[in-house]
């Protein structure tokens, strides 16, 4: 059997399939179908420092082999994460990664300030990245000196493991990788979603409440895969891959481009059972291809 | 417990044009589904479409194990199950969300079903009558081609009140004209007998009609529930109605939903709390019923 076991700048993991971040919830619903304790790693859905209603409906909207969302953050704020959900999540021995959002630079610091030294809580994830709020958002993820800022005030709350989630929505996203790598961020995860919209030709109006969302799903996988072989050669730290993975195949182009771990989205809405399924025929195929470790893949598509 | 099962299809018959019906083989979804709950069915294997969609139970036997579906053709997904040969494996997760609910007593109900909001009436009529329930059912729809379960109604023993949009069958107009007169005659009626059974025993006052003894005359014929699905401007206007009467209303919304599951926040909806306040709530997993008084109406 190969050894599926990473470490990712300390976040260690019995295995490098992760829930990507508002696609797992907060894990509860999954337990009805799988021990999610099998789950390498768990992140979250994003956590606001106060609790969350978000947008309004229709949130959601069907694309070309992927879908648009536009939830807005809905959650229960970091106080009520820490009351009930992560408790929970450590009892049901979960690895948990809490992935955080502000509106502003003080939110991010306040966050993460509640967060450090939660019982059970393995790492950080800073979503700078989301498409889906008017204030803050994604602003924080386009601009190389706003994320490179945002990165040294939560590097200054916590100890934990601290990943920074990158924007597809940009130009040039190593540099954007490269200014937050400067300012401390651990690990990188991407992609986040991708900014798009579908029109309603019988009503004339855009299908989603909010107009625009932002999409996920096999549909975007190209683009991820790309940018995260980008990302792999522009620095030196670890990276969770993720964006249309829904099998084992797709996870391993991942790693050959050069991911330490990847995520699994919206193919867990689904079939709820990806994760689980993902990681079986990941560590067969690495069984039969004779690789001792899931860290052997790392990179190989990399010059 | 909700869980992922291979049912064989059986049957996948047109209705009508763009309206099917289909059965299939899921014992434990037949044995443990309840009526107002729905299935997320999965369109095929490889991802285009990706997502799956939901069909409320509209048919549930737990003796042949099998459960039906209705459903109309209006995109891509439905556009290809209404293809789907018999003896084919239908990928279907549920039973999702939680149903409707009724008392134990012999008391009498309304049932008001909208378009394919028809179907999951059916089951739940069936379930209603089998507690000793006496059951009237307003369908509506667009035009006659599009109504269905009419004899299935009747043969359980259910009333039946029509109307259509274009009048093809039934009133012509919309499903809440029927409804409410009914109510005001049910109403009417009551508060009517009320006052000559108090007259003739001398102790009469004469009754000024208002609408609060319409409230309390309805309450005394024994109708204690409305139950209706549809789409929302349709579960809008029957909520109103039956608030005119303090009739108590469930009502089975729609959503566009990613996970069916409660997971992904696709499916929001407000309801109020008891003391006012508003949370968002889940259509799949808190849902997809929610009675009419908790409901917050936005536009
Ligand atoms: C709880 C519930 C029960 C339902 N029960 C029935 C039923 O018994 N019979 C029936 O015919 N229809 C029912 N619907 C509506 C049905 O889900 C949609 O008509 C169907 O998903 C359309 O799929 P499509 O691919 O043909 O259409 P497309 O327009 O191509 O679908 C694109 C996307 O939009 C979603 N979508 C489109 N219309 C709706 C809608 N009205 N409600 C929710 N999502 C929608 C689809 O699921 C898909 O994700 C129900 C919906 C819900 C939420
Ligand atoms: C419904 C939905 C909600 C999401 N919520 C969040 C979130 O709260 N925080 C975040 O960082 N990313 C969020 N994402 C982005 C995913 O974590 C992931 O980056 C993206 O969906 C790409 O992966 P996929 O194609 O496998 O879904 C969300 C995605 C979806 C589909
Ligand atoms: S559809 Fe995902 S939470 Fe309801």
């Amino acid at each position: 059997m190969a050894d599926l076991n990473v470490n990712l700048a300390g976040l260690q993991m019995a295995n490098p399939v992760l829930a990507a971040s508002g696609c797992f919830g907060f894990g509860r619903e999954f337990n009805d179908f799988f021990p999610i304790r099998q789950v390498g790693g768990i992140m979250v859905k994003g956590l606001t420092l106060a609790p969350c209603a978000g947008n309004p409906t229709p949130r959601i909207a069907e694309t070309p082999a992927g879908m648009l969302n536009s939830i807005g953050l809905q959650n229960p704020g970091v106080d009520a994460f820490l009351s009930t959900e992560l408790p929970w999540l450590v009892q049901q021995e979960a690895s948990v990664v809490a992935n955080i959002n502000g509106h502003s630079l003080e939110d991010f610091e306040e966050i993460a300030r509640r967060l450090q030294g939660a019982p059970g809580l393995k790492a950080i994830e800073v979503n700078i990245s989301c498409p889906n709020v008017s204030h803050g958002g994604m602003f924080f993820g386009t601009d190389p000196a706003m994320a490179a800022e945002v990165t040294r005030r939560v590097r200054k709350h916590t100890t934990l493991p601290l990943i920074i989630k990158l924007s597809p929505n940009v130009t040039d996203i190593t540099e954007i990788a490269r200014a937050v790598v400067s300012e401390g961020a651990d690990i990188l995860s991407l992609i986040n979603t991708l900014l798009g919209m579908v029109i309603d030709i019988k009503t004339r109006k855009p299908l989603l409440a909010r107009k625009v969302g932002g999409l996920s799903g096999p549909a975007v996988k190209p683009v991820a895969l790309r940018m995260v072989w980008q990302v792999a050669q522009a620095v030196d730290v670890p990276i969770i891959g993720m964006g249309g993975i829904t099998n084992a195949q797709d996870a391993i182009e991942f790693f050959m481009a050069g991911a330490s771990a990847v995520a699994v989205g919206c193919s867990s809405f689904v079939e709820p059972m990806s994760i689980p399924q993902i990681i079986h025929e990941l560590s067969a195929w690495l069984d039969q291809e004779g690789y001792a470790s899931v860290r052997d893949i790392v990179g190989l598509a990399l010059e | 417990m909700k869980a992922i099962h291979q049912a064989s299809l059986l049957k996948n018959k047109a209705l009508a044009p763009h309206l099917y019906e289909m059965e299939l083989l899921a014992p434990t979804l037949a044995a443990e589904g309840k009526p107002g709950q729905f299935v997320m069915v999965r369109i095929n294997e490889n991802r285009d479409p990706l997502l799956r969609r939901p069909f409320g139970l509209a048919g549930l036997d737990p003796e042949s194990g099998r459960i039906r579906l209705i459903y109309q053709v209006v995109g891509r997904g439905t556009q290809q199950m209404s293809q789907w040969r018999t003896g084919r494996t239908v990928d279907i997760l549920g039973p999702l969300g939680k149903g409707f609910t009724w008392t134990g007593e012999s008391d009498r109900v309304i049932l008001a079903g909208g378009g394919l909001g028809i179907a999951p009436l059916l089951p739940l009529a069936q379930s209603l009558r089998d507690a000793g329930k006496d059951v009237i059912v307003f369908l509506g729809s667009r035009s006659e081609a599009l109504l269905f379960g009419i004899d299935a109604f009747h043969e359980m023993g259910c009333q039946v009140q029509l109307a259509t949009e274009d009048g093809s069958c039934g009133f012509k107009g919309f499903l809440t004209t029927p409804l409410e007169h009914f109510l005001c005659a049910q109403a009417l009626d009551s508060v009517f007998l009320k006052a000559k059974a108090a007259s003739e025993s001398g102790q009469g006052h004469t009754h000024s009609h208002t609408h609060v003894n319409l409230r309390e005359g309805l309450a005394q014929t024994g109708y204690h529930q409305l139950y209706a699905c549809g789409p929302a401007p349709f579960l809008k206007a029957v909520s109103a109605v039956a608030q005119r009467y303090a009739l108590p209303s469930q009502l089975s919304f729609e959503e566009r939903m990613a996970c069916g599951i409660g997971a992904c926040m696709g499916c929001a909806i407000q309801i109020k709390n008891e003391d006012g306040t508003i949370k968002t709530c889940r259509v799949c997993s808190d849902g997809p019923v929610f009675t009419g008084e908790e409901v917050q109406w936005n536009g």
